[in-house]
């Protein structure tokens, strides 16, 4: 069975305000190319309410570090109560949503994902003492790895949500 | 008799929508987007009334053959609650569309040696799993199963935009 290990927990970026919805993701689903992980979407949630539309995404981008290690950023994103307005920036028209918005970011090393070490119990309780006492320099290593990245991205994002404050 | 596992699968993430949309649209979205991508259709449909509005099952059963040994399926289940058809006025004219709550989900399946060639024999069976488990298993997991699950979301997107979700974009397009 493959082990799962969280890095990076309790990220939370809240915002209230004017933004683009289609931005904010667009930013994320670049991000997540231009750093090679496979796009993976568990939910993706919209629905017309009378009071705004309320939008809702589980994501769980993934990235092998190596036959053993790999990378997992879980983003879940609720946008509730999401206004239609429109704005002028730089003298265009513009369409944007007033609402709420937070999102969670974790970070998840998974090892032995592809189960090679789950064969047989002695080979497991091997590869339990070698996590635990050899390869805990790797993992820290790839652990330091994957909190950067998550930090690289919630920093993106908050700077693209901060950048609405000032329109 | 050994077994022949020659099937990968995947649940791509599940799409819930509520709100106005163009029922037609979208059944030709999807019909269209698997004849482009060159695939063999077939389809089901239910469809029961209620006090609330229409309830529709439809799915959509892609298939394709890649090469003679690869073949892609692709499954769209489309349920829809409370489906009525409203009037709107865009651009200062009147358009018949719909409105009502759906859930959409996408899987897809890489079938390996899809014509059984490798299953006449034991020994064959045993040459398939070897090459399934060990000479492409890196090859067949990465990168035939990665083009798959791609051309899956590529059809997640489509849909999306269908509906005019404020998510419909994908950077890998």
């Amino acid at each position: 069975m493959s082990e799962k290990q969280l890095v990076v927990g309790g990220l939370t970026i809240s915002y209230e305000g004017l933004f683009n919805p289609s931005d904010l993701y667009k930013i994320i689903d670049d991000w997540q190319k231009k750093h090679n992980y496979d796009k993976t979407e568990k939910e993706s949630i919209e629905y017309v309410r009378p009071e705004g539309k309320y939008i809702e995404l589980r994501m769980e981008p993934c990235r092998k570090e190596s036959d053993y290690v790999k990378f997992i950023i879980k983003i879940h994103i609720v946008m509730e109560n999401l206004k239609e307005r429109v704005v002028e920036i730089e003298g265009q028209k513009e369409k944007m949503y007033e609402g709420k918005i937070t999102i969670n970011f974790e970070g998840w090393i998974e090892t032995d994902y592809e189960e090679a070490w789950y064969t047989k119990p002695g080979i497991f309780f091997l590869r339990v003492l070698i996590d635990k006492y050899i390869y805990k320099i790797y993992t820290e290593k790839f652990a330091a790895g994957l909190r950067a990245e998550v930090n690289e991205l919630s920093t993106q994002v908050k700077s693209f949500l901060n950048l609405y404050k000032y329109q | 008799m050994v077994k022949r596992q020659n099937e990968l699968s995947e649940t791509i993430g599940e799409i819930k929508y509520s709100g106005e949309f163009d029922y037609e649209g979208l059944y030709l979205a999807v019909y269209n987007w698997f004849k482009k991508m060159g695939f063999d259709v077939n389809e089901t449909y239910k469809h029961k009334m209620t006090s609330l509005g229409a309830e529709v099952e439809l799915t959509f059963k892609g298939s394709k053959e890649v090469t003679e040994f690869i073949q892609h399926k692709i499954e769209c289940e489309i349920k829809i609650w409370n489906l009525v058809d409203i009037e709107v006025v865009r651009e200062g004219k009147k358009q018949k569309i719909n409105k009502g709550r759906m859930n959409i989900t996408l899987s897809c399946t890489l079938v390996l040696d899809y014509n059984s060639k490798f299953d006449k024999s034991e020994l064959t069976v045993r040459i398939f799993n070897l090459i399934r488990f060990t000479i492409l298993r890196k090859k067949i997991i990465i990168d035939w199963m990665g083009r798959l699950i791609a051309e899956t979301y590529m059809l997640h997107t489509e849909i999306k935009k269908k509906l005019g979700m404020e998510t419909a974009y994908s950077a890998w397009e």
